[in-house]
């Protein structure tokens, strides 16, 4: 069976090279026959990569451990669920996950626009297509999934423990997609520009795609800080790592492109920055997958080895280098059709706002890449860790949040006085009186203040703009103004999908600001029925933890040690908290299963840090970590904005 | 009504140049904060008192030996990891032996290298690292205004003025703006 899974692997290979070229040279001889022929490569390839994938899971599901790679990332006494999870545990199963996904997507556009873009879709299959081929030949060459060992051992060694958690099930394969897709948008920018179709035709094509992979990275992201909170045991969700650094640079270029193409959209401006996004984006996205995957910066996120670190390089900058030059070469045909009519208008805010995120993309790269370029020059190896992040790219995140509020209140072409007052000025007031009750309540801390300052001014600007528009909207129809809201909504859903996704972005920054700057945190040894207490800088509220007991027990794949604590809240019981201590089998470490209470206000978070040898004094660290929730809370709404931005409209039945 | 000339910037609007200002106070004020994080002792001088030890006080500014390129502190191998228990276990002896937070950093600095330490000294090569981004930021912005008033000055006198501030609120339809572009256009290219 591993011997047809590679074959399938060798057979992708040569059909995505055959599509790429049969597109191209169907199109430059004029031949249309070739080009349908590429199609059904591409069909033959979404295929040939879904039974690649259905022959792991098989030999994962079957418990084939003469394939190395099943050996090494699973056992026999894994749930289905973790099984199937352990096909991208490692790095060949990853980027076969990779191809699956790219693969099945060329399929779709292919499918899609069959009739439509043909002057553009040779080349779209070609870029396709090549990129298709560079993760089958990494697979071939370098990461074969179906590798044999001489022999076949008796179990496997199993899954890390550390992605033994539900996280593991959304995180790895929404960041992977959203990597993946980010190929969509970059194959139609590069067709456009090879074939001089620079018009608008393009973009509306890859809108829905370059949403639908935007909000998988966004989602893959949220749930790898999720998954880094519960799991990893150190109280935090973001320690501005390699890996998590590397999800969020393409995710906040493509923030960027996406609301640059407004502009393109309405104005026909900014068409070389909206292409150069897009290329910057992909390129991006080639470098989170390789950081994530190779193991060329170490990471607590990166389990992958260096193996394909030169691979990917030598793709990365081939990739740079032809994509810029292509941009170049074609950059006289790109002149914008319109000017700005003012300083102050949507657009020019679109662009400060393309510029802070763009700034940010760059700071993060920066910190990202700095012990390299610090080991290459000076020879010194140096770490770049959150304190420098939070001192760089926290600044320039609070503004462009700060520009999230006043951006779609400026009207296109040029705001005027009444404008201006008539968007902001209650606003003002708002975040001013938040920031006076805030100050009354015990917040001090500059940074923090006018941080929540901020979010409270945006979440005002966005509240009365909703308003304003059911009011309007029920004067028109005369329905109730929560019927009016509604249809406020559904009648323009880009616009108002994109509102709320920008609340969930508020609730995000409330739950970050709150959670760095107020967090605090005990150690402490304990004996049975011994508490400890901690008060939260924020609420100032007391909680007090009883350490109950010890129990120990062992299950098929682990032995664990589980604390029992009493949690009390200013002397009022609330409940009871395990924090585990688990020795895996095949793992020596032991792995660390927090216990955490989460309420809007703030979360207690327990580790379990160890027991003496006798078995009855337990050392614990407890954090206070404030308005977390609001974090999880923000990213749902995200996801829920981009799907209401994404829902097609209802067809007119009527008007047609 | 406007207007700016090739050498200098003039706004035809009060507004125009109160929020220019206004981002320019917000980017030098936000430049400052970011300064004022970098000094927590003086930052955090309103903030609640933190109940962390001094021992992980000084395990947030060291990073654990043991590969995991995490904050000591914070080390996920803990409490097995060996590098996260010796490091800490050097702290601590250095503590009681009176040393303060800075020498035994400096210890750990001497004994690991640059490394150890949590982010780079704000130093030689290091300080790219922290100035570039806002020097990209406050130079993309110079720029973007100049270019901005530029491409405004070319699309003065086009019309306009407050269009769809809120599609909801009124303002003109798209249909609306498309016919005015037109017309626009065609108005320009007439001789």
């Amino acid at each position: 069976m591993a011997e047809f899974g590679y074959f399938t692997l060798l057979l992708g290979l040569a059909t995505s090279l055959y599509a790429a070229a049969v597109a191209v040279i169907g199109k430059k001889k004029g031949y249309p026959e070739l080009i349908a022929s590429s199609r059904n490569a591409v069909y033959a390839v979404a295929a040939l990569v879904t039974i690649s994938s259905l022959v792991l899971a098989y030999l994962f599901l079957t418990r084939d451990f003469q394939v190395a790679y099943v050996a090494s990332y699973s056992s026999r006494d894994m749930s289905l669920v973790y099984t199937l999870v352990a096909f991208y545990g490692g790095q060949a199963g990853s980027m076969l996950l990779w191809a699956l996904i790219l693969g099945i997507s060329c399929g779709i556009v292919v499918a899609q626009n069959k009739d439509r873009h043909r002057e553009l879709m040779p080349y779209i299959i070609m870029v396709l297509m090549l990129v298709q081929a560079f993760f089958y030949l990494a697979m071939v060459t370098v990461t074969n999934p179906f590798e044999k060992l001489g022999f076949t051992p008796a179990d496997g060694k199993g899954l890390n423990p550390l992605l033994l958690n539900p996280g593991m099930i959304i995180h790895p394969p929404a960041q992977l997609a959203g990597y993946a897709g980010f190929t969509i948008p970059f194959a139609f920018a590069l067709a456009a520009l090879i074939t001089r179709r620079l018009n608008d035709e393009w973009l509306r094509s890859i809108r829905t795609w370059t949403l639908i992979f935007w909000v998988l990275l966004g989602i893959g992201n949220l749930a790898g800080a999720q998954w880094a909170y519960v799991e990893l045991g150190w109280g935090g969700y973001w320690a501005w790592d390699p890996v998590e650094n590397s999800g969020l640079m393409p995710w906040l270029t493509a923030t960027a492109f996406l609301h640059s193409v407004m502009i393109q959209k309405r104005r026909g401006m900014l068409k070389i920055w909206n292409i150069l996004l897009v290329i910057l984006t992909f390129n991006l996205a080639i470098f989170g997958t390789m950081v994530t995957r190779s193991g060329i910066i170490s990471s607590v996120h990166s389990f992958g080895d260096t193996s394909l670190g030169p691979f990917f390089l030598g793709f990365l900058a081939i990739s740079v280098i032809l994509s810029t030059y292509l941009l170049y070469w074609r950059s006289p045909n790109l002149k914008s059709d319109d000017e700005i009519d003012s300083l102050l208008s949507r657009e020019s805010t679109f662009l400060i706002n393309n510029l802070i995120l763009v700034a940010a993309t760059f700071a993060t790269f920066l910190g990202t890449i700095f012990p390299m370029i610090t080991e290459a020059v000076r020879g010194v190896k140096i770490t770049v860790g959150p304190p420098f992040f939070d001192q760089v790219n926290g600044p320039i995140f609070l503004l462009l949040v700060l520009l999230m509020g006043i951006c779609p209140l400026i009207g296109w072409r040029r705001a005027s006085k009444s404008n201006l007052i008539r968007n902001f000025l209650y606003p003002f007031f708002a975040s001013m009186a938040l920031t006076v009750a805030l100050f009354i309540a015990g917040i001090r801390a500059a940074f923090s203040l006018f941080g929540f300052a901020v979010c409270g001014f945006v979440l005002a600007t966005i509240i009365l703009e909703l308003y304003r528009g059911a009011r309007a909207k029920r004067r028109t129809s005369g329905h109730d103004y929560f019927s009016s809201f509604f249809g406020l909504i559904a009648g323009n859903r880009p616009r108002y999908g994109g509102y709320i996704v920008h609340v969930g972005i508020i609730l995000m920054a409330i739950g970050v600001i709150g959670s760095r700057a107020y967090t605090t945190s005990v150690e402490q040894s304990l004996a049975p029925q011994e508490t400890l207490t901690i008060q939260s800088p924020m609420t100032s509220k007391v909680y007090t933890l009883k350490y109950e007991n010890l129990s120990q027990f062992r299950t098929e794949s682990r032995d664990v040690v589980a604390a029992t604590m009493s949690l009390y809240n200013e002397g009022q019981f609330v409940g009871q908290l395990t924090p585990e201590k688990a020795v895996y089998k095949n793992y020596d470490n032991p792995t660390t299963e927090v216990a955490i209470r989460s309420t809007l206000l703030e979360d207690v978070y327990i580790i379990l840090i160890g027991v003496d040898q006798a078995g009855q004094v337990a050392g614990f660290k407890v954090v206070i970590n404030p308005l977390v929730a609001w974090l999880w809370l923000g990213s749902l709404m995200l996801i829920g904005g981009t799907v209401v931005a994404m829902w097609p409209e209802k067809r007119r039945r009527q008007s047609s | 009504m406007n207007i700016r000339s090739s050498n200098h910037i003039k706004y035809s609007n009060p507004w125009e140049w109160l929020l220019a200002m206004r981002l320019a106070v917000i980017l030098i004020g936000l430049g400052l904060s970011s300064l004022a994080l970098d000094q927590p002792r003086l930052a955090s001088a309103q903030e609640p008192p933190k109940k962390t030890t001094v021992v992980d006080d000084i395990g947030m500014k060291l990073v654990c030996q043991c590969g995991c390129n995490a904050i000591l502190t914070n080390c996920p191998e803990q409490p097995n990891c060996q590098s996260w228990a010796s490091m800490r276990s050097t702290i601590k002896t250095q503590l009681d032996q009176g040393k303060t937070s800075d020498q035994i950093i400096a210890l750990f600095v001497e004994k690991y290298g640059e490394k150890v330490l949590v982010e780079p000294p704000k130093a030689g090569l290091n300080l790219v690292a922290y100035i570039a981004p806002f020097a990209g930021l406050i130079g993309g912005g110079m720029l973007l205004v100049v270019l901005l008033s530029r491409w405004a000055s070319r699309g003065k006198g086009k019309g306009g003025g407050d269009a769809d501030a809120g599609d909801s609120t009124g303002g003109s339809s798209p249909i609306e703006q498309e016919y005015r572009r037109r017309l626009e256009k065609e108005l320009k290219e007439m001789p």
